[in-house]
């Protein structure tokens, strides 16, 4: 299966800080959401596969890095 | 004898950034389980070298079922400051056929679904970016 990388088609505004669920091959988006546990209730009654992204922001760079951690 | 390492190539995932750029970024696919929910949840994370352990969205510390009052309340600094919940759960590679039990920070306010950093996930594997051709490689260790 070929998978697909290239989102820019495919993620678009109105999916943006979104949960997204992908299709298998990363082709298509099937379903989002704000809240992911409306989503996967609704993804778990389906048959296909599918991959979970939350969809950052596009007008945005990020930096995540360094997550430290300590005890609180 | 040194092992022979089996190389397994994935793309960059490319979405639009500022100014309608194009931003590329080395997501995997995974899937992540508790030992309190059967349900297997599938989903792209970030490999990030820069991350010390890895962090996932605390959704879905929520349909994994994760008991957080019972984990471990973390601190999560870098740009800004956030809280996570320390759990140990399951994470899969199924494209490299790799499981393994692992620790992470389910944080709030994470604004994308997980990375995956240096403790634990980097030791696993070997990790090649090669950002020049948009691919980067993995191998398990």
């Amino acid at each position: 299966m070929r998978i697909n990388a290239d989102f820019t088609k495919i993620i678009t505004k109105k999916h943006e800080e979104k949960w997204v669920a992908l299709s298998a091959d990363h082709s298509r988006v099937l379903d989002f959401d704000e809240d992911f546990l409306a989503l996967t209730e609704r993804m778990e009654q389906k048959k296909d596969r599918y991959v979970y992204m939350k969809v950052l922001r596009s007008d945005m760079e990020y930096s995540f890095s360094p997550f430290t951690w300590q005890n609180n | 004898m040194a092992k022979q390492l089996k190389w397994k190539e994935y793309d960059y995932k490319v979405q639009v950034g500022p100014g309608n750029s194009w931003l590329y970024r080395p997501l995997l696919e995974i899937e992540i389980s508790s030992k309190n929910e059967s349900t297997r949840l599938p989903l792209l994370a970030m490999i990030d070298s820069g991350t010390d352990s890895t962090v996932l969205h605390i959704d879905l510390a929520h349909r994994l079922r994760i008991d957080l009052s019972s984990c471990q309340k973390v601190k999560l600094g870098g740009i800004g400051t956030t809280f996570g919940y320390l759990s140990t759960i399951q994470l899969t590679v199924s494209s490299l056929n790799v499981s393994m039990d692992i620790p992470v920070m389910f944080a709030e306010n994470l604004p994308l679904q997980g990375l995956l950093g240096q403790r634990h996930f980097f030791q696993r594997f070997k990790i090649r970016f090669e950002k020049d051709k948009n691919k980067f490689y993995l191998a398990a260790v």
